[in-house]
Formats: C-alpha cells, structure tokens, sequence
C-alpha cells in the first residue's frame, strides 16, 4: 500500500480522483479468501466412495470385498465327458462393509490358466444371495476342453480385510480342491449327417473290376529300322509293280521290241533242224530284226541294205556271199551235205550281224 | 539308433501298404476298393463317415496303380473315390494320368475339370492351367491312331500315283493329291503329338499334393518366392530340374522355383 498511493497518485487522471474507501478492499479480499480457502478444502475431503483399501498395489485378483469371508465351491458332475458341462457352485461365506460386500461384476476368482482347460459360463441368472447366512451363492457352467484336465482347483478369493493388525491386509483364500474325471468324447462322427452333395452323381459310379484289371494296350512305337521300311517299301512296291506290269503286260511297242530282240535266238534256233531252208531263215530274221521290207530279195539288195543300216563291209560282203550261195542252192538241186553247210554259214552270219554294233542301234 | 529310428518309422508309414501288397491279389485288393467304394455311397449322407470309407478305396486303388495296373477305369475311380475323400489333389493326378492313357475319356476330362475348381488358384492368377482349345466334340487322335492314318495314306497316295502314272487318269491324280494332303496332315498331327510326349517326358506334369512353400532355392534357407510364398493344394505345374529331395517348378503363367519333392504327385510321361 505504501508503494501504490504514491503511484496512483502519480499516474492517476485528475478526474479518476474519486474511489471507492478503504473499508471496501479489505472485505473484498476476506471473501475472495474465505471462498478460496472453502473450495479447496471442500474438494480435499474425502467422499463417501473412497475405498477403505490402498489403491495401490493391490492384488490383480482382488474380488472388491472389504471385510470377513470365506469361500466354498462344489462341482457336479465330477465324472464327465470332454465339453459336458459342468455345474460350478461357488459361495462366499462372510460380513463387511456393505458397500463391498461380493458383487459378480468384481469376482476374480479364477486363474488364468483355466482358459485352456475350461469354457466358462457365468449363470447370472442362478446367482443368490441368502444374507440371514450371509452367503453369497454364484454358479457357473464349466466344460473341460481337455481329458488331460483332471481337478477344478485354484479357485480364490481375494479380499480386503481392515481389521488385520498385519501390515498386508489384503487377504487370499482359497476353496477346495474338487477331483474331476474327463474322459474323452465318443466318436460319433459316423452318425453326423452331412450330405456329399457337392460332387455330380457321376462321382459316385465306379467301374467294376474287369475293366480295372485290364491292362491298357502297350504304347505305339517305331524303330527307326522300322520306319525306315515303312517309308521305303511303298515307293519300292510301287516300282516293282510298275516292272512286273511291263513285263508281263506289255505294249505294242514292247512286244515289237522283243519280237525284234528275240529274232536272232529264234533264227538259230530255226537253222538247227534241218528241214529248213537257211535262205528263208535268214530273210525273215532280217525282216523282223532290222525290218528288211523284201520279200524276195537278192545279194546286193541285202548287202546294201546292211551298208546303209552301217555294218562292217566284211559283213556285208559276207552276206552277199551267203545269199549268191543260197541261190545256187535253191536253182540248181544240190546234195544234202551242201544244204548243211549253207544252214551252218547263215547261223554264223547272223551271229555275227548281232556281234555288230550296228545291230543293237 | 537313429537308423533304427528310421527303419521303424518307415515301417509304420507303409505298414497298411506293405500289409495290402504282401497278402493280396490284385482282383483282391479291386474287391476292397470296391467294397469301400459301396460303402461310402451307402453313407454320402455321412460325410465323415463316407469320407473314410473313400480314401480307403482311395488308398486301395493307388496300391493297385504302384503294383503296374494302368487302365483308364482304374485312374476313373481312383479319382473319383479321392474327390470324394478330399484328397482332390490326388484325384487331379489320377485323372490326368488316365487321359494319357485314353485322351478321348470325356468323363475323365470332366471330372478333371471339376476338380480343378476347388484349386484356391491366387487371386493374380497365377498357376492356373491354360484352357483347352480342343473342341470337346473333336476326337483326340492318339499316336497309335495318327501312325496308322499316316502309313496307310502314304501308302494309298503312292499305289494312286502309280496308278495316276499307269492309266493317266485326272481322278487319279485327284484321289493322289487328296491322299497325299491326307500323309502331310497326319504327318502334321503326328510331329506335334510326338513334340507334347517329348515335353512331358522331360518336364513331366506334377500335382502339388499339400499347400507348399515355394522357395527360391533347393532349401528351406532361401527365401521363399516374393510373389508366390506358399503354392495352393492340388496346382499343377511343370517339373524342370530335380536334385536331391527339391524339384525346381514351373508354373503356367511363368515363375519358377523350389518345392519338397515329397509334396508333389508325378503324372508319368
């Protein structure tokens, strides 16, 4: 105060000189700090909610109770099969503050290893509270998932005891151990009635065992030998056909062909008897070998003949000679041993025509 | 100790086969598969149930196909009973191998195709087999068939021409030149289906029998296929290399990697 007279004395306006008296500050100031003081200790006060229990470091499975309790549980049946229920009883015996007296929405009462043993079931509407014993009765449906699970224990209670003199007043009881019996399901998957209606009817068909059994045909195969062959013998077939039908079909030109070619062998074979005339014998093998179209003809006719066709002039002077002999044997009678002369003279005349080149032109 | 180990556990793994083979005929072991087979059609209301008896109809039928016995009856039921006991992927195998026995089993190729469907192909598609552009009503000319139409028109086409050659006839000619376009198609037809025996000789058709992991390399220490880490159950894939207990795979659309050997079925060549 001794600091702001002068100040706002110094800074003040000269018409804000009028404010308000003394007596004014000072009950300001005791009501704001009445009020503050009120409200503070107002919200330091503990409500009616605050529990009687540390907050910290409390059990995990502390159930919320506050006071005396004991615990009780009893199973039936204990003789079951995997997944059949279980009728657990549990009670909890006692007195305490009627605000944390055991209340399902707190209950801790199972481990955590029970979830894999059991499924559990919580029957609300089976719980109980019978307060002239002060019992509280809750019940539950378990069903062990396992033949391995033999016992339902570690069933606790934890709760808060004021009344302890110990320093830990946090207080675990635990019920009894109940033996149990689980053994496992039957298998009544045969009687599970689920049809196989996905698969077409047609599935459902088997062939009997005659077909089953019988062995499939060895795969095709070739060699190549094989192969080979089959390639090879139609176009030779083919050929072959193609010669033996010439041979014994032929054509005309054919035939005339080996009429001509067979006209020498037929000669000599004509010249070998002796009732021809080797003159005859001669003229038609030139007829038909070189196509000598005389019928009768003379020496020089044929010796000419022969020339033009380019045989060797010792051939043609030689058939000259042969035929001029031929002649005199057929005007003028000869004796016999002539006659087989002239047969042996044409015979070596036409073996040498055919020796002569000019014959296969 | 550790062979031992192995003898008896080898034992055990095939003691119901080796059971099956030491005591009976083959017409027996049919009569069992048969038997079984009734029985799951007696109980198809009862899946679990039916199912058993399925597989070991199953079970018997493959003892049959291990014992030699090839017909396409025997792959048809054999395939059909392992549809029916779930063991789809077996039924793919069985049923591929009997359409190499006889191609033109229509029946064979249906139930092929219904089995295909329950292959969980992945979403990208990847491993699903081509489509068959085979017209359906089209019959399927083996090898054997294929040989003999060759032979025969090349054999007609060579006795045509030389009769076309002999008679100089125009239909002669004709019937030569259509016999000879009839050698080129079948010789055609022949190459390619030679061709496809060839493929599937050396990289034979395989069925994965389980959801397998698909590896980089030919060990559980590569990494597995970034793509494709794990392979659906009854995919159906070329075989490319084998080495050791690892097949290296091909799939339809591509990608190539590593499986256990034991996880696939080999469809024989």
């Amino acid at each position: 105060m001794v600091y702001v007279t002068p100040l706002t004395r110094r800074y003040s306006k000269p018409e804000a000189q009028a404010r308000p008296p003394r007596i004014f500050w000072l009950a300001l100031r005791s009501t704001l700090g009445l009020l503050l003081w009120w409200t503070t200790s107002a919200f330091a006060q503990k409500t009616p909610d605050d529990p009687p229990f540390p907050v910290t470091d409390r059990p995990v499975d502390f159930s919320n109770i506050v006071g005396k309790y004991n615990i009780k549980a009893t199973a039936d049946p204990t003789d079951l099969q995997v997944e059949q229920s279980i009728t657990l009883r549990i009670q909890i015996i006692g007195e305490g503050r009627k605000e944390y007296e055991p209340n399902r929405k707190h209950l801790r009462l199972f481990p955590d290893s029970w979830k894999n043993d059991f499924y559990v079931q919580e029957m609300q509407d089976k719980h109980e509270v019978i307060r002239d014993r002060k019992t509280w009765l809750f019940v539950y449906r378990l069903k062990p998932k396992h033949v391995k699970v033999n016992s339902i224990d570690d069933i606790k209670l934890v709760y808060y005891d004021p009344d302890i003199r110990d320093k830990q007043k946090f207080v675990t009881k635990y019920a009894s151990s109940i033996m149990i019996t689980v053994k496992p399901k039957p298998d009544k998957s045969d009687e599970v009635i689920v049809p196989l209606s996905a698969a077409p009817d047609s599935f459902f068909e088997y062939v009997d065992a005659r077909h089953v059994l019988a062995r499939s045909p060895a795969p095709f195969s070739v060699s190549s030998l094989q192969l080979i062959c089959l390639i090879a013998l139609p176009p030779l077939a083919c050929l072959f056909s193609v010669i033996a039908w010439r041979r014994y079909f032929p054509d005309a030109t054919q035939r005339a062909i080996q009429h001509r070619a067979a006209s020498a062998a037929r000669a000599l074979a004509q010249l070998q008897s002796e009732s021809v005339s080797a003159w005859d014998v001669v003229r038609r093998y030139l007829r038909d070998r070189f196509d000598f179209p005389v019928e009768d003809p003379t020496p020089s006719e044929v010796s000419a003949f022969l020339k033009r066709r380019g045989f060797a002039l010792a051939l043609c002077e030689q058939s000259r000679t042969f035929l001029q002999a031929c002649d005199a044997a057929r005007y003028a009678s000869r004796a016999v041993s002539e006659s087989k002369q002239l047969l042996q003279a044409g015979a070596g005349l036409i073996q040498d025509l055919e020796a002569d080149p000019c014959a296969r032109g | 100790m550790r062979a031992g180990m192995i003898s008896s556990l080898l034992v055990v793994t095939f003691l119901p086969t080796l059971a099956l083979a030491s005591t009976s005929t083959d017409e027996e072991i049919v009569a069992q598969a048969e038997d079984a087979f009734r029985q799951g059609v007696d109980n198809k209301i009862r899946i679990l149930q039916a199912r058993k008896h399925f597989s070991k109809a199953t079970d018997a039928y493959r003892e049959l196909h291990r014992r030699g016995v090839r017909s396409p009856a025997l792959l048809l039921n054999l395939g059909n009973a392992a549809v029916l006991a779930d063991r789809w992927p077996e039924a793919i195998w069985a049923y591929h191998s009997g359409l190499r026995l006889d191609p033109n089993d229509r029946i064979l190729r249906e139930h092929l195709e219904f089995a295909r469907a329950k292959v969980l192909y992945p979403l990208a598609g990847q491993g699903r087999p081509d489509a068959d552009a085979w017209p359906d009503w089209l019959h399927r000319p083996t090898i054997g068939e294929l040989s003999c139409a060759l032979g025969l028109s090349y054999l007609l086409a060579w006795l045509a021409g030389t009769c076309a050659f002999f008679s100089r006839q125009s239909r002669l000619f004709l019937l030569a030149s259509g016999l000879v376009l009839v050698t080129a198609i079948a010789g055609a037809g022949l190459w390619n289906e030679l061709r496809q025996t060839e493929i599937d000789r050396r990289t034979p058709l395989v069925v994965l029998a389980g959801n397998t992991e698909f590896y980089r390399g030919n060990g559980l220490s590569y990494p597995q296929h970034p793509v494709l880490p794990v392979l659906p159950r009854g995919l159906e894939a070329r075989q490319l290399h084998r080495r050791g207990a690892w097949l290296q795979i091909r799939l339809t659309t591509g990608e190539v990697g590593w499986v256990p050997g034991t996880q696939v079925l080999v469809v024989e060549p």
